[in-house]
């Protein structure tokens, strides 16, 4: 087990690599460059030229990718110290942005990645709390109205776009009804007090202070509309999969011997059935990872919600270069780690996928 | 002796028509009348969306703005000028800049359908193809092989997909103001694309329904062949007019209406499933008594692939790329959404929503109908998906 697990995580650094250099190699390669436009005028060149030798555009390109990777200091022997200085990826930075003046990369992601992780995390805790349980009263209800509706109900769930349901929420239920607000997030750190020794200390806030939302009013008030949009998705598609799962199981020979053995019905399904039906779910955890990345592309769009997806779209328009790296490089991490630990909880369920 | 064989019954088996399991697929679809009910309702929506029939049906051009009309109610009549439209009404109302909803969810069709059967097209070709390279050859080139898909499993897809449809975007405008003049196609092209595809489908289906053993395949193969000739004659065409490569494939993209580039993003990144399902199944059919069979009697690779191989990988195929639509059809809404799909004014549901939804509290029904229309689609497809997978596994049947 342990030999997988190391395999595994060995696997990864090729892809990260190669990850970073395609992305590198493809925001560069599309026509246009970062300062063409400020607003709407266009820079004169003079203007430019300095700008693109302040953040070293002119250097072959194996140099910039080369201190983009592991940093001015090695890359960039003589004339580190003029211009803008990076400490390279590989130690955590991800350089400046070329458009928004005087904030990093880390910066930003600092303050715009934890929204998308909450908006995210309460989406997939939405999805999994409705859809496996009424994936799994579906299943044991199997061939009832109870059933039949629950189907009905998770393949028009599966069937609503994210773009044509935001919109619809936000017609009822903010415009119509007038319940929830239209858009933005509200979340103040819980640990305000540490988040305001930071910023009287004129220092950036750490990421993991404004990860934790404080659980107001105000928070869950704004949420409900953008996490049910990502949410119904997820929950249907899951109500799908454990109930087709489920319904499997229960015909397998090993169950027919459990009731026969007298066990009670409950044992049966908790200890016997369920267990076994879950390990689908398991493995589609990972991609379900990917679809609320991406989900989080369109609903921050919808509600303007300031999080990283909203910041990827500006930024590739922008060729804003760093930021879409950044991201890039950040979606690519946070895919392959649930990628690698939806591997290895398969390997720890079903002992079969280890010995390949 | 021979008074025993006389009387026995005689049962011929050479002559008896062989079942393929795609027949009996379909004879258990056509039992489930939600799936056929979804089926008549894609099959007309397509009928709709053949652009000679949406002319005609469309009451409007999709890009007639009439500024008297904005925001028109449902059933509104038409108060412009222009006579050809007088008497007219806007079925289903007008968008902001007096556009008829109705002609313009009619062209989206368009869009969608095209996206859909381009995306599960291409990745089912390409697909099935490295899957089944990957399934029957060497080990080494397996492992080759599945290594490369797990790697492109690792990455951000629709990050891919949003930086390349970015670039395509901006090489597009980059040679629409090196070229001067707009490429205009001559007028036999249409018939020329409708005679290549006319010879594939006519050839394809008399190869299928082959006595000694055709097979669906060969009308797989005739209908890719007939899209990548009409391309080629496409490009030949263009750059005939003296542009570059790059240049007319950017004609290719405009005669889209911007979703030529759509279609190579969505290639390109969507066939790694198919090839996992394919290797899947080409790794345990190839294991099954008739294929050992079939290699016991001296059949060739090629005869094993062609006529024993493909026609049982072709059901999970086909149900694994009908439910996969539904994705494709949400990816392109979602571009266009965000401006990196089809290029207005041509209409997409996607870029109807994204333009409506600021007046949603103004003009609902600006942005319901091409919702609806998405939704409906959407659901036609998943129904049509299930029946085809429980028609496909009995095993299945009525979950």
């Amino acid at each position: 087990m342990l030999q997988f697990v190391i395999r595994r995580i060995i696997w990864t650094i090729p892809v990260l690599l190669l990850v970073t250099f395609f992305t590198f190699a493809l925001v560069r390669a599309i026509p246009g460059g970062p300062f063409d436009f400020a607003g709407d005028k266009s820079l004169p060149p003079a203007v430019v030229k300095n700008l693109e030798a302040k953040y070293h555009l002119n250097d072959p390109m194996w140099m910039q990718f080369c201190s983009y990777l592991i940093g001015d200091a090695i890359c960039r022997p003589e004339g580190s110290e003029e211009g803008v200085s990076s400490k390279g990826v590989l130690l955590g930075d991800l350089g400046p942005s070329f458009r928004y003046r005087g904030r990093t990369v880390n910066d930003i992601i600092s303050t715009a990645l934890p929204i998308s992780m909450q908006l995210g995390f309460l989406a997939m805790l939405l999805g999994i709390g409705i859809g496996i349980p009424a994936g799994i009263i579906a299943a044991l209800k199997h061939n009832t109205p109870l059933d039949y509706s629950a189907t009905f109900i998770a393949i028009l769930g599966v069937s609503i776009s994210n773009v044509v349901l935001g919109p619809f929420l936000i017609w009822v239920f903010a415009l119509k009804l007038g319940w929830f607000p239209v858009a933005t997030w509200k979340a103040e750190p819980l640990f305000s007090n540490i988040a305001q020794q930071y910023i009287a200390a004129g220092e950036p806030v750490p990421m993991w202070v404004n990860l934790i939302p404080k659980p107001t009013f105000d928070f869950f008030h704004h949420a409900v509309l953008p996490v049910v949009t990502l949410g119904t998705g997820l929950s249907a598609v899951l109500a799908r999969l454990t109930r087709g799962s489920l319904l499997q199981v229960i015909r397998e020979d090993y169950i027919r011997t459990a009731r026969a053995k007298g066990l009670r019905e409950r044992a049966v399904i908790v200890r016997h059935a369920l267990k076994n039906s879950l390990i689908p779910v398991v493995t589609i955890l990972g991609p379900m990872f990917a679809g609320v990345l991406t989900g989080t592309f369109v609903v921050e769009q919808i509600f303007a919600i300031p999080g990283l997806g909203r910041h990827f779209v500006t930024s590739v328009g922008n060729r804003d270069y760093p930021v879409v790296l950044g991201t890039t490089l950040l979606y690519a991490v946070a895919i392959v780690i649930a990628n690698m630990l939806v591997d290895i909880t398969y390997a720890w369920l079903d002992p079969r996928v280890r010995l390949e | 002796m021979a008074a025993a064989t006389d009387t026995a019954p005689r049962v011929d088996f050479t002559t008896r028509k062989p079942r393929s399991p795609l027949r009996d697929a379909m004879n258990q679809l056509f039992k489930n009348k939600v799936a056929i009910a979804a089926l008549v309702f894609i099959v007309l929506e397509i009928i709709i969306a053949i652009p000679p029939v949406t002319d005609l049906i469309a009451p409007f051009p999709y890009d007639r703005t009439s500024l008297y009309d904005n925001l028109a109610p449902p059933g509104a009549p038409y108060t412009g000028r222009a006579e050809e439209y007088q008497g007219k009404i806007f079925i289903l109302g007008a968008d902001y800049l007096g556009r008829d909803l109705l002609s313009r969810t009619l062209y989206g069709a368009q869009v969608s359908l095209a996206v859909g059967f381009v995306g599960a097209t291409v990745s089912l070709i390409v697909g099935m193809l490295i899957g089944l390279i990957s399934g029957y050859s060497r080990p080494a080139i397996d492992n080759l092989l599945m290594r490369l898909v797990d790697f492109l499993y690792a990455l951000p897809l629709l990050v891919f997909i949003i930086l390349m449809q970015v670039y395509f975007k901006a090489v597009a405008r980059q040679q629409s103001s090196t070229v001067s003049g707009q490429f205009v196609l001559p007028d036999w092209f249409g018939w020329a694309v409708a005679l290549i595809f006319g010879v594939a489908v006519v050839a394809g289906v008399m190869l299928a329904r082959r006595e000694d053993g055709g097979g669906i395949q060969y009308l797989f193969i005739f209908l890719a062949g007939a899209i990548v000739l009409s391309f080629a004659l496409f490009i030949v065409l263009v750059m005939r007019t003296g542009r570059s490569f790059m240049a007319s494939l950017v004609e290719i993209d405009n005669a889209f209406g911007g979703m030529f580039f759509l279609f190579i993003a969505l290639g390109l990144l969507n066939w790694l499933g198919m090839a996992r399902i394919t290797r899947g199944q080409v790794l345990s059919v190839k294991k099954k008594e008739f294929v050992e069979a079939a290699r016991a009697i001296g059949a060739t690779d090629r005869r094993i692939i062609s006529q024993h191989l493909l026609p049982n990988i072709l059901g999970p195929a086909i149900v694994y790329e009908t439910l996969a639509i539904p994705g494709y059809i949400f990816l392109e809404a979602f571009l266009s959404f965000i401006g990196l799909g089809i290029n207005p004014p041509r209409p997409s549901w996607g870029n109807m929503i994204s333009e409506n939804y600021q007046g949603l509290r103004a003009a609902p029904w600006t942005v319901l109908v091409p919702s609806v229309a998405l939704t409906l689609t959407v659901l036609a497809f998943n129904f049509l998906g299930d029946g085809l997978r429980d028609a496909f596994d009995p095993r299945l049947r009525g979950e």
